[in-house]
């Protein structure tokens, strides 16, 4: 029997012994192997690589904005920094970690395979986000500087006319790229779910991550071709003559934000979905409980994702020529399912036995910043709210308040199975501590940007009216700022502090899925050998017998 | 099979009603496009699913009875490389090795 102190090692010894690869060591073994764990490490360390470039750029911008007129940056500057934060954060960073780091690294775990479906296409795909990564942060090195248009690149202001520099091009390029990265990976991890689950790992028996990865994947097919389609559409327009995006020429201006939000929407939603599994799995565990509503957890998510390919023109209510009840009704109802994930989390918690390890502590801190977040949704879903609060610093709050709520449950992930990838527990105090500046500075950031919005203050303005009131309120989120800083500085501290120090076992947490079966870390081909899979939480039934799952008809023995 | 092909199905079904009640009320042609063809990528792979799963027997990962020794495949031994997996217990089924080496085979280590 497996308890936290005393883990017993049920797979395996921990060296080649038994293991028959023979592979590339050193350098090489990170430039060409195709093993899915080493695939998914280079992925999450060049993800927080970006998370810490873009965080750079979001501290300028906040020491741009500490004061009234600012003069930290120029105007030119500004309109780069706040692009490439963007277009950093969300194609660099929380994409390829939510569905390229730890879904490569553990998916194939969760399931009982020995490897991704496509191993070359998964290291591909890899290659392609980091050339992808470095062709768009060029754009810095030209003499036109980086895109500065937005990270949405609206037309008409992307064009070659307005924007006519190489730094957009080499934006158009780094997304063609990263595009491409993506969509590889969607059909990898299709192919790897539908084709490669150990017997008796039926789809109602995957973790409730697994199917979020699915659904993230299924997601991604459909969407990313049509981000693809209106790059080359808009790289067309810049140098081949077309006009699709310009009125001169017979196009539609508007049919860039139709396209580009068609991707846009499903877009949050496959950053969103993984973290959702993560934080399902995290509140399971340290709730000492199965995850409540199991089914109802994977309808939910996939009517959501279902639902955000309906919303994408509630980010154009303002442009006059979209159906506003329409959009309106639809993104309405996205709050349902969200609300029944909402619901599971806090009844898997209930009347558990709750240990709050920093994991928990993530989760917890991602329930309350994404309900804060969702609930401003619910107004912007409003077209009469959202023609008020468009273009503000409300919008700004809001998806900030969504997605460092994905980052709270991101850094709750990697301490949750970074025992299982690397063999080894990060320090349980030093983790706390950063959650607490981290939780603490996202309220302070979020906070006071939610009331300048409602007071009209615009978004993308490097410079604005000097009113005490914003003044202070932009120090406050400034503040926010730092201390969202010093928490990215002290995981660093953390990952330093920790290297290892602190063996972690099989199965450090009691954990209930069948990542934590094997060794931690996993052997080459994942299991030296498997349990019988006969519930959605194999490790629990295989290490706590007098628990496990019952099946159909089986009832529990009642004592006299 | 069955419940991927039913899930893409339904995912299908749902878009092309979202299509449909869009495509007559707002009379716009963008997004009515991107939704019938989000529509038709559905159903294309949930109709050979559904297909396959009424022609082929249960795989040992849709079996929730299924053992261990039911999921060691036969491998093709010509197309393995020396270097391919060779784990003792594999977890991929007939099906996933015939499917692999026939149409994937290149991609594979």
């Amino acid at each position: 029997m497996t308890d936290v102190l005393h883990p017993v090692h049920v797979g395996g010894p921990a060296n080649d012994d038994h293991d028959e690869h023979h592979g590339p060591t050193g350098i090489l073994k990170w430039l060409t192997s195709t093993d899915h764990k080493v695939i998914g490490l280079s992925y999450t360390v060049t993800a927080v690589i970006m998370l810490v470039i873009g965080g750079l750029f979001a501290e300028i911008i906040r020491g741009q904005l500490a004061s009234a007129n600012g003069t930290l940056v120029s105007f030119a500057q500004y309109n780069e920094l706040f692009t490439m934060h963007g277009s950093v954060m969300i194609y660099l960073f929380a994409g390829p970690f939510a569905f390229g780091a730890l879904a490569n690294i553990i998916v194939p775990i969760q399931i009982g395979a020995p490897d991704m479906a496509f191993p070359r296409l998964n290291a591909l795909s890899y290659w392609l986000y980091l050339t992808g990564a470095i062709t768009m942060l060029s754009g810095f090195f030209t003499a036109g500087g980086a895109a500065n248009f937005g990270w949405v690149g609206y037309a008409p202001l992307s064009n070659s006319l307005n924007s006519p520099g190489a730094g957009a091009d080499l934006w158009i390029g780094g997304l063609l790229l990263t595009g491409f990265s993506a969509i590889f990976t969607g059909v990898n991890l299709t192919a790897t779910i539908f084709y490669l689950r150990a017997p008796g790992m039926t789809m109602f028996r995957m973790p409730i991550f697994t199917w979020n990865l699915l659904i993230t994947a299924i997601l991604i097919l459909l969407a990313f071709p049509v981000l693809t389609a209106g790059l080359i559409m808009l790289y067309a327009d810049r140098h081949f003559g077309t006009h699709i995006f310009t009125v001169a020429g017979g196009g539609v201006p508007v049919l860039w934000q139709h396209i580009f939000w068609f991707w846009g929407h499903p877009e949050v939603y496959i950053l969103a979905l993984p973290f959702f599994g993560m934080v399902t799995e995290i509140i399971a565990v340290f709730s000492r409980k199965p995850v409540f509503g199991y089914k109802g957890m994977i309808f939910a998510t996939l009517s959501i994702a279902a639902l955000s390919l309906g919303v994408w023109a509630h980010h154009m209510f303002t442009t006059g020529v979209v159906l506003l009840p329409f959009f309106s009704i639809m993104s309405l109802l996205i709050a349902v399912p969200t609300g029944i994930k909402m619901f599971n989390w806090i009844g898997t918690m209930w009347r558990g036995q709750i240990w709050f390890s920093t994991a928990m502590l993530m989760a917890v801190g991602f329930v309350f910043t994404f309900l804060v977040g969702g609930i401003t949704w619910i107004y912007l879903a409003s077209p009469p709210l959202d023609f008020f609060t468009h273009d503000t610093y409300f919008v700004v709050a809001h998806f900030h308040s969504v997605v460092m709520a994905l980052v709270l449950a991101g850094m709750g992930g990697l301490y949750y199975w970074g025992p299982k990838i690397t063999g080894y527990l990060l320090n349980e105090t030093l983790g706390k501590i950063q959650f607490w500046f981290l939780f603490i500075g996202i309220q302070v950031f979020t906070f006071p940007m939610y009331i300048l919005g409602l007071q009209g203050m615009p978004r993308r303005m490097a410079v604005y009216p000097h009113d005490p009131q914003w003044v202070h309120l932009n120090q406050v989120a400034s503040l926010g700022a730092v201390l969202i800083g010093v928490s990215t500085v002290l995981f660093v501290v953390n990952m330093v502090y920790s290297w290892k120090k602190y063996p972690a076992g099989d199965n450090p947490w009691d954990a209930h899925t069948l990542e934590w079966f094997t060794t931690s870390p996993p052997p080459h081909h994942n299991f030296y050998r498997l349990p019988q899979i006969r519930s959605e939480r194999p490790t629990w039934d295989h290490n706590h017998p007098e628990h496990r799952a019952l099946q159909h008809g089986e009832h529990e023995k009642t004592h006299a | 099979m069955k419940v991927e092909a039913k899930m893409l199905l339904a995912l299908g079904t749902f878009f092309g009603i979202m299509c449909a009640v869009y495509w007559n009320w707002s009379l716009e042609n963008a997004g009515g496009v991107m939704m019938f063809a989000g529509m038709l990528l559905c159903f294309l792979p949930g109709l050979y699913y559904y297909w396959w799963s009424r022609r082929m027997p249960t795989r040992p990962e849709d079996n929730p009875q299924a053992t261990r020794e039911e999921g060691a495949g036969v491998a093709v031994p010509s197309r393995v490389p020396p270097s391919g997996p060779s784990s003792p217990v594999s977890a991929r089924s007939p099906s996933c090795c015939r499917w692999c080496s026939e149409s994937g085979s290149w991609f594979r280590a």
